[in-house]
């Protein structure tokens, strides 16, 4: 009696809740920004890695219902009575808490507030919600052909019908002759055997699939005695385009000179490992390249740049130099979006300042997107002399942000301020 | 007789085996069911199902965001028995059996859920009258694929508040007595998959908008003279038909919660008796099977040790205390009723005259099919359960409000007493506030909310905000009254709360 049919696996489908979750997420999104702006000011910058408990106020997330609350004369029969007598008398408990005649709460649980755990995504996407590398463009990939098919609008004579525009104009005109129509069909049907003729194997070609899919539909529609006028289809367009991706990089340059004492250390690289975050949780392709510096620079791996140590003296342009040198030889503009990341404590000597302002504008600027500059631990009253040379050389706001960071809670702000979305 | 294989893995061949020697028990115990469809699923699907009440294509929703978190969490923290046992009222009757079960806990689910349960959505009047087993797996598919489609063209915000607000009313948006059926279940279908096509091929909103416009303005109900006196229990129902206010999608949306809703009206007027009776069928096929050698001692221990954690009644002080167990109260009082038949004492023949000596499984079965928790309690709750459950009575009372006064204990001058104070914590009234849409005012379209009180118990704080829902979706002010009789026997109200919905 039994059949195969008994009994069904659903594990490969995995779990639904995500939509939902997602949902709530977004319901208190306000409290869960609050909560992992906290764990980054407060704590250590590798906590991002761990999940974050939210807590959120029962009353945000209230869903009230109809109940009896407290009060009135209410008879409960419960078990477990092992020495009461009749009249005998209970003493209430202080709070009035009810013997289950009570409304408990809104949602029947518990009084605490609501708590959940965000991910390690969902804590980046959170923090950084609002920001984005300016002035990205469309840059083709030069290594790899991909083409895509893309819609370019509607046609009035073609192969892929669109029934949904084609529906609407008839609607519109409301007549047409199904006889007209059936002979659409049989040219589309004609159609599609001559493509699958032509492409034997491409069976799964999207523009076979789509026709297919087509030709079904009107078949349906033709059942249903629609009345169709040749004038009313409207057939999809499409082209065949280079696939356009995003593709980026990022220069880091961080001065490692004497003056940057461990707490200006701390500093820059509390930002710069902000911005690798915000970087790869949101771009797909996004190239980071460590430069660091004293009185010459050098290109360093990841590990090195946020965990060696060096010192030394100090020349900023050395720093512009390696960056020109190395876009120069891997990342030609026409293919890359270029941007560049500078942390320093201002401090430099002599000409340095203003040459590395005049370096930047006349070899820099005409190659990159943006620029931003982040000044750690100048505590005293007067500009460095590297903001100094910034502020003289006028850069435009487009390419150019500076900010100065004294406190750890400062830097997320700071990385805030000068990624800010351009529309908000 | 062989024994079945034993350990404590299952796999698909070994739960085929227990599934047809199960299937054979309960045959000749003369157990109607459904076809069976065993679902296995793992721990975050269970939750998944538990969460979205049951129902594995349920629409999205925040709420059930913030059930699975919560129920995860308890999973975690080892706190929710996350029960083993999930099934759903459908024909065929599908049951979750999670992968993480041993073989032992599997046949358990199979024999509690798809045999128990089963046999009780088939058969119980209620579920008969109010559920239709064959079409909700199909209209649920539609529904959520209605939703979704809302969202898309609407927007997540828009349906979500529509949601919130029908969500609010849900207790309140089930008919409890028979409302002259326009469409069958097969014709809801249908109507639901003409509303989804309709989303789909309308393309146009400015078209789409012209026929929305011209179904509300149909049900424009300002042509009335006099009070209209409404006597609504129903708000879902009244608000899908009567709102002036409210797109058509929306009262579809509206349309779809409360027939939802009512889907679940019969779980909740029946959870004493369908565990109690899922409970005693998974207890009486595993003693047979046990009883005919099919079922050695190791997994016989273990599914004792499941059982008895299933039937545990802590007394009322006790800090596991969380109310009448369903399982443990219904389970115990289809075995008394067995054992009234087999063994009837002279109290089960001066009480139950219509049971004692009667065949088991004749009686048994006339129960399950005809009695919901109330009535089942108020007949067939037996003096020896009181004892053995030492049923007392509390009164809790606005005259004496530093104490409680235990009005009765089991004895035999309180058991009548206890058994009709048991019976009536199952009535809808005491399990839901009365509340009804009472009139609507002709002119300015204010409408008044009545609550008829049960015994001067008030509504909850809450209240007001269920109010600004309903004021929301009526589009104009609300007033909600208690209702009560006074003193001197004459009916006064007390006004709780005027909402104007807020714009």
């Amino acid at each position: 009696m039994t059949t195969l049919r008994l009994i069904v696996d659903r594990r490969p489908a995995g779990s639904k809740s995500t939509v939902n979750r997602n949902r709530l997420v977004d319901r208190v999104r306000g409290y869960a920004r609050d909560a992992v702006e906290k764990r980054i000011r407060e704590g250590n910058i590798e906590d991002i890695n761990k999940p974050l408990d939210v807590s959120v106020p029962k009353d945000d997330l209230m869903q009230p219902e109809f109940h009896h609350g407290p009060g009135g004369t209410r008879d409960i029969i419960l078990p477990g009575n092992k020495e009461f007598v009749r009249g005998h008398k209970l003493p209430k408990p202080k709070g009035g808490k009810g013997s289950g005649g009570g409304d408990p709460s809104a949602d029947g649980e518990s009084e605490d507030d609501f708590i959940f755990t965000l991910s390690i995504e969902e804590q980046l996407e959170i923090f950084f919600e609002g920001m984005e590398l300016p002035n990205l463009q469309d840059t083709a990939m030069r290594d790899i052909k991909s083409t895509e098919r893309h819609r370019a609008g509607l046609t009035s004579d073609g192969v892929a019908l669109d029934l949904l525009r084609s529906v609407m104009k008839k609607k519109m005109r409301k007549f047409g002759s199904r006889g007209r129509l059936k002979t659409k069909l049989d040219d589309l049907e004609e159609e599609l055997r001559r493509m699958l003729d032509e492409r034997a194997n491409d069976a799964d070609d999207p523009m076979i699939e789509a026709l297919f899919k087509q030709i079904g539909q009107m078949k349906k529609t033709v059942s249903r005695g629609v009345k169709f006028d040749p004038s009313d289809l409207r057939y999809k367009h499409f082209e065949s385009r280079p696939k356009q991706i995003s593709q980026a990089v990022m220069f880091m340059l961080m001065d490692v000179s004497g003056s940057m004492d461990e707490d200006r250390k701390d500093l820059a690289k509390r930002f710069f490992m902000l911005l690798y975050w915000f970087l790869t949780s949101k771009y797909e392709h996004v190239t980071i390249v460590p430069i660091r510096h004293t009185s010459d620079a050098e290109e360093v791996d990841q590990e090195t740049f946020f965990y060696d140590t060096k010192s030394g003296g100090t020349v900023v342009l050395s720093a512009m130099e390696k960056t020109k040198e190395i876009i120069d030889e891997r990342f030609p503009p026409n293919d890359w979006n270029i941007y560049v990341a500078q942390a320093s404590d201002g401090d430099s000597f002599g000409a340095d300042a203003v040459q590395t302002a005049a370096y930047i504008r006349k070899q820099l600027f005409p190659l990159i997107r943006y620029m931003a500059y982040v000044e750690v631990g100048n505590g005293s009253s007067s500009t460095s002399a590297l903001m100094q040379a910034y502020e003289d050389a006028k850069f435009s706001h487009d390419q150019f942000g500076m900010r100065s960071v004294e406190l750890k809670e400062d830097v997320f702000p700071a990385l805030h301020g000068l990624f800010k979305k351009e529309s908000e | 007789m062989n024994t079945l294989p034993q350990g404590s893995e299952w796999t698909t061949e070994n739960l085929v085996i227990y599934y047809d020697a199960i299937a054979k028990i309960a045959a000749e115990y003369g157990l109607d069911t459904y076809p069976n469809q065993l679902d296995v699923i793992t721990a975050d699907q269970m939750i998944d199902a538990y969460t979205s009440i049951g129902l594995p294509m349920m629409y999205n929703h925040w709420t059930f965001g913030k059930e699975f978190v919560t129920t995860s969490r308890s999973y975690q923290k080892g706190q929710s028995g996350l029960a083993y046992e999930l099934v759903i009222n459908s024909n065929p009757c599908i049951s979750y059996l999670m992968e993480t079960n041993t073989l032992a806990l599997q046949v358990l689910v199979i024999a509690h859920a798809a045999f128990g349960h089963n046999s009780f959505f088939k058969g119980n009047y209620l579920f008969k009258e109010w559920t239709d087993a064959e079409g909700i797996m199909d209209y649920l598919e539609f529904a959520k694929s209605y939703i979704a489609k809302c969202e898309e063209r609407y927007g997540v915000e828009a349906v979500m508040l529509i949601l919130d607000s029908a969500h609010a009313l849900k207790p309140h948006g089930v008919d409890r007595y028979k409302r002259p059926q326009k469409l069958s279940p097969k014709g809801e279908l249908s109507r639901l998959k003409d509303r989804v096509k309709f989303i789909d091929e309308s393309y146009d909103a400015v078209f789409a908008h012209t026929v929305d416009k011209k179904v509300v303005a149909k049900k424009d109900p300002r042509k009335l003279d006099t009070l209209q006196v409404v006597d609504e229990e129903n708000l879902l129902y009244f608000l899908e038909k009567q709102s002036s206010v409210l797109e058509d999608w929306q009262r579809e949306v509206l349309r779809i919660v409360r027939k939802i809703a009512q889907y679940f009206y019969p779980q909740g007027q029946t959870k004493v008796m369908n565990e109690g009776w899922a409970t005693f069928w998974h207890y009486t096929i595993l003693q047979t099977m046990a009883d005919r050698g099919l079922i050695g001692p190791g997994m016989m221990i273990e599914l004792l040790k499941s059982h008895t954690g299933v039937v545990m009644q802590p007394a009322f002080d006790s800090k596991y205390y969380s109310g009448i167990n369903p399982y443990a109260l219904g389970f115990r009082m289809f075995q008394e009723i067995r054992r009234m038949c087999e063994h009837p004492t002279k109290e089960d023949e001066e009480l139950f005259p219509k049971v004692a000596g009667t065949d088991w499984k004749v009686t048994l079965d006339h129960v399950m099919r005809n009695y919901r928790d109330e009535s089942f309690v108020l007949q067939y709750l037996t003096p020896n359960l009181v004892r053995e459950f030492q049923l007392f009575t509390l009164e809790s009372s606005d005259e004496h409000d530093d104490h409680y006064l235990v009005n009765d204990v089991s004895d035999s001058d309180g058991f009548k007493n206890i058994r009709m104070g048991l019976a009536r914590q199952y009535e809808y009234g005491v399990l839901q506030p009365n509340i009804e849409v009472a009139t609507v005012n002709p002119r300015d379209h204010t409408l008044t909310l009545v609550h008829k009180m049960h015994d001067g118990w008030p509504l909850s704080q809450y209240a007001p905000e269920v109010v600004k829902h309903f004021a929301r979706l009526w589009g104009r002010p609300v007033l909600l009254v208690s209702e009560y009789a006074n003193e001197k026997g004459v009916i006064e109200r007390d006004e709780i709360c005027y909402i104007a919905p807020d714009e």
